[in-house]
């Protein structure tokens, strides 16, 4: 969308930069005749290096705006989870199109409640880390997506137990929102999100996994 | 002012010994036969021979007498010519006549001045201020219809839209 008022406003520009080129020239001309009528050395200069610089400018930034490779305008919508909120607490999701991931989905997503009365749903544009992790968890040679986990001493842990743990729980959102100190860390990058960082603690009833970016804690019943 | 009817060298010559240009917006036409006359200009027909007789009379349409206006100066009275005159402008009761190099307080009105120096190439073109258009360098027309004229000492004037039709019917004559 943004592209194309970007297109329009630039073919509007070069329109009237043309427009304004052809006043210019005829006046120009017009001016000169009428010099000549005076004397035989007409002073008037056709000085229209501002308008063709405008003009450039305009032809330059479009062929910008039109090779400019979609996926940087607009965000990757092929991954997007849907998210079904239960009586606000529980979570599942889909994935809208697994084929575009590149995978083949294996099993059916653990995750899924089945329990489903709800009317309210939230999508999103790109992945959000714990969908990330929870395809991890289901499909683990996932090239895109990488995880590691690392304890408050810096030392880098078998994250295959966190995944196979997660997979196995059925996941709701906490009214927790940050956690002050973490079992240990769990680093997730992929191409969607840039890095982030997810703090886990293990509690008496649940374990805590919490986004400090989005704000937001997930429960994995024990 | 002239144009020339003749082939490339020999308007080359006629140049040089006559000391005139060609322009878009001729009165004159000089040729050798008689089926290159134009009408409603002044023809003159002749042969290369008679070059030479030919820039005696012809001095009678180059040299033009100049036209003045007196005015005063900072170092006293002066006389301007009206082919130096770039642009004149009123401030209140005074009326300023600008040249490259001076400028002189005129005796007159600005609507008397406007009368009497339009068939000379000066043109209002704003509610104060009069152009010599043999002396306009750039002009630079805006989509709102005004104009903007830069002199020849790169002054910028601006015209207004109310005056933009008349200056441009008068460039048009």
């Amino acid at each position: 969308m943004i592209q194309y008022i970007l297109i329009g406003l630039l073919i509007l520009g070069m329109i009237l930069t043309m427009y304004q080129l052809y006043l210019s020239n005829s006046w120009t001309t017009m001016i000169k005749r009428k010099q000549e009528q005076y004397t035989n050395a007409p002073s008037i200069k056709s000085n229209q290096k501002a308008l063709y610089h405008r003009m450039e400018l305009c032809t330059l930034a479009l062929a910008c705006v039109l090779f400019v490779p979609p996926q940087m305008l607009q965000k990757n919508n092929s991954v997007a989870p849907e998210f079904i909120l239960d009586d606000g607490d529980a979570i599942s999701y889909q994935l809208k199109n697994e084929s575009d991931m590149e995978i083949a989905p294996q099993k059916a997503n653990p995750l899924s409640s089945t329990n489903h009365n709800t009317n309210r749903e939230l999508s999103k544009s790109s992945p959000d880390s714990i969908s990330l992790i929870t395809m991890l968890s289901n499909q683990q040679e996932l090239v895109t997506v990488s995880l590691e986990m690392v304890d408050t001493n810096a030392r880098v842990l078998d994250s295959a137990t966190f995944l196979e743990l997660y997979a196995n729980q059925e996941i709701l959102i906490s009214k927790q929102t940050s956690l002050e100190t973490c079992d240990y860390i769990v680093l997730i990058s992929s191409k969607d999100i840039s890095e982030r960082e997810l703090l886990f603690k293990e509690e008496e009833k649940e374990y805590l996994l919490c986004d400090s970016m989005d704000e937001i804690c997930y429960a994995l019943s024990k | 002012m002239f144009k020339i009817k003749f082939s490339i060298t020999e308007k080359d010559k006629i140049k040089q010994v006559l000391g005139i240009e060609e322009s878009q917006a001729y009165e004159i036409v000089l040729c050798k036969c008689k089926e290159d006359m134009e009408e409603d200009k002044i023809n003159l027909v002749f042969d290369m021979d008679r070059l030479d007789e030919v820039a005696t009379k012809i001095q009678f349409f180059t040299e033009v007498k100049k036209i003045y206006l007196d005015g005063k100066s900072e170092a006293g009275e002066i006389r301007l010519a009206l082919e130096d005159i770039l642009y004149i402008e009123s401030f209140g009761n005074d009326i300023y006549a600008y040249t490259m190099n001076e400028i002189a307080l005129l005796p007159l009105k600005l609507y008397q001045l406007t009368e009497q120096l339009e068939p000379f190439g000066l043109i209002r073109i704003g509610k104060s201020c009069i152009v010599n258009v043999a002396h306009i360098y750039a002009v630079k027309p805006h989509l709102n219809g005004k104009l903007t004229i830069t002199m020849t000492n790169k002054k910028e004037i601006e015209v207004n839209r109310t005056y933009v039709t008349s200056f441009k019917n008068y460039i048009k004559k």
